[in-house]
């Protein structure tokens, strides 16, 4: 299988914090590859060294064989990386296809072809009712679900999710897991932060665990889920959680 | 009749109304009071396409009509360069000092880039005032220029003010559309997310700092325009009147009063603040100069109290009521 996502050594220093020390991982073209750990893990800040917000302190990062360490997030975007924020970011007095239509738009510069693009991805993330809507006005669920359909709109190879389903119903969880299940089977590769347990050992083929900046361990989800460190560091406390 | 036909029928007859005014109008100071009126207008328009739609608040605005008028007329006195030729020359010169100024301060946040436009603004009027000859040029510093008389199309100079109406309502025109077209291709949707919210956009594609960029020369260009139409209309300027911050502060109120970001919110702005501005000029002016701007801080509480998106929302939301009103009661 061709790597898509080389990350080499990446460290993340905010002062004497390391957010992110000397984190290695590889994700295939084709995969869903999930990212677990506590709160504070890094995370997020991995993302972020990923997706051009942030320039490593030490480490490179590869896309498709090429360095895009320190390529800033406009650029990142057109080589096909597509990503969304953990606090979604909706342009709120625009309506959801004016939202999408400014991903697509990355794509091309037709107003009538970019206003395809965007209904297509709408209806691909089961948000087309929803189209006129403002996006103040929308629900949690709709809100991420948006996060996703904007970058989905810029029709990207590897799409980073950074906790996509937090704060969702059961319900709703499932129905972003089969579109993403959806995505996946179009071929774009799926880089997947998540806490929902259920969520991330479903969809992941593989997944590497996230601790205090390090990478502790990485394997199938059921060698994830059976490894003693993660339960200790991680699934124990959020089992706990879950079964409340 | 139905919505539509009503709707259309109505803004055609505006449209008309407009155009055809100085026919009735022809009191040459109720015609000024228009000309200043869709000038504002334009000047507003020119200063939403950074103000409403990049997310920033200018408040140097009046720099870029300083520059427009000094250059055209300049130009125009020392040279014998046509006002219509030195007008695209003061609109390019605005667009490069926008952008000379834009680069460095557009990143900045909130008030840091209002301040810094506002220091820039005040800093180019004291240099004009202090200024007596630039080079081989006269500015003849506080007193400001006067344009020798000399009535000709060629010389942008006219008897009547008709002339001056149908000219910047022309601007005003051209001006409503390219903001009408730029919000529906890619620039006014990455302009729209930049000024929202930074970081999302980039995540989108947009390098936000370009497009910001952008913004600021095409409204520094516009608005420099209105800088010669000014000098042309009045045939003698000076600091004060067209550099001073109380125009740019004026500008910015329209817009914030009026709707910022939108296509109506400047126009219909300037239509209920300009007559506020004449009258306290005409009848108040001798108990406290500079009272409208008084008057305009007083609306503008109001308006961000109740209706923080401008006049324009409850304007729009009312004719749109009227239309349905009237197309039923017909049946
Ligand atoms: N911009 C920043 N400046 C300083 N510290 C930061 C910054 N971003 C994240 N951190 C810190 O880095 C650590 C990792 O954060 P984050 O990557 O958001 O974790 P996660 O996403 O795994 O919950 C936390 O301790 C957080 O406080
Ligand atoms: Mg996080």
């Amino acid at each position: 299988m061709a790597a898509i996502l080389e990350v080499k050594n990446v460290s993340k220093h905010f002062g004497g914090l390391k957010a992110v020390d000397q984190v290695s991982l590889t994700i295939n073209k084709g995969e869903i590859f999930g990212l677990i750990g506590p709160n504070g893990a890094g995370k997020s800040t991995l993302f972020n060294c990923v997706a051009g917000y942030y320039k490593p302190t030490m480490g490179d990062v590869f896309f498709k064989g090429e360095k895009i360490t320190g390529v800033k997030p406009w650029n990142i975007c057109k080589k096909k990386i597509g990503r969304t924020f953990q606090l979604v970011k909706p342009f709120k007095m625009k309506t959801v296809l004016y939202n999408t239509m400014v991903g697509a738009y990355a794509r091309s510069a037709k107003p009538a072809e970019v206003r395809d693009m965007a209904l297509a991805v709408l209806e691909e993330l089961r948000l087309a009712d929803e189209k006129d809507t403002l996006a103040k006005n929308l629900t949690i669920a709709d809100r991420k679900r948006l996060e996703i359909a904007r970058a989905m709109a810029t029709d990207p190879e590897l799409l980073l999710l950074d906790e996509c389903m937090a704060g969702l119903r059961p319900n709703e969880v499932d129905e972003i897991i089969e579109i993403l299940q959806g995505i996946r089977s179009r071929g774009v590769t799926i880089f997947v932060i998540e806490h929902i347990m259920r969520a991330i050992m479903a969809l992941s083929d593989r997944i590497a665990v996230l601790q205090f900046g390090e990478k502790i361990m990485e394997g199938t989800p059921k060698e994830v889920s059976q490894d003693d460190r993660v339960i200790k560091a991680y699934l124990g406390e959020s089992y706990v959680i879950a079964g409340n | 009749m139905t919505r539509d036909t009503l709707d259309r029928t109505l803004k055609i007859l505006a449209v008309l109304t407009v155009f055809t005014l100085p026919l009735w109008v022809t009191n040459p100071s109720y015609l000024q009071i228009l000309i200043l009126l869709f000038w504002y207008a334009y000047l507003t328009t020119s200063w939403n396409l950074v103000g409403g739609w990049a997310g920033v608040l200018p408040l140097g605005h009046s720099a870029y009509i300083g520059i427009g008028a000094y250059t055209s007329t300049i130009l125009a006195v020392n040279y014998g360069i046509s006002p219509w030729f030195g007008m695209i020359a003061g609109g390019v010169i605005a667009a490069i000092v926008g952008v000379i100024i834009g680069v460095p301060t557009l990143k900045l946040r909130g008030a840091y880039f209002a301040l810094s436009t506002m220091a820039f603004g005040e800093g180019l009027r004291v240099f004009v005032e202090n200024t007596d000859r630039l080079g081989s040029c006269v500015l003849n510093g506080p007193r400001g220029i006067c344009i020798p008389l000399s009535n000709s199309f060629w010389n942008f100079q006219f008897m009547d003010k008709a002339p001056y109406y149908y000219i910047i309502l022309i601007m005003l025109a051209i001006a409503l559309f390219i903001t009408w077209h730029m919000s529906r291709i890619r620039i006014g949707y990455y302009l729209n997310a930049g000024g929202e919210e930074p970081e999302a956009a980039q995540a989108l594609g947009v390098n936000v700092a370009k497009y910001k960029v952008i913004a600021m020369a095409i409204s520094c260009f516009m608005t420099a325009l209105a800088g010669t139409f000014y000098a042309q209309l009045a045939l003698y300027f000076y600091p004060k009147a067209i550099l001073g911050l109380d125009l740019s502060f004026e500008i910015a109120f329209i817009a914030l009063i009026g709707g910022r970001g939108t296509l109506a919110g400047p126009v219909l702005g300037a239509l209920i603040l300009r007559p506020v501005s004449e009258f306290s000029r005409i009848y108040l002016s001798s108990v406290l100069p500079g009272l409208h701007l008084v008057i305009y801080g007083l609306i503008l509480i109001l308006v961000m109290i109740f209706q923080p998106r401008g006049i324009q929302e409850p304007l729009t939301r009312f004719y749109k009521w009227f239309l349905d009103k009237v197309t039923v009661s017909r049946g």
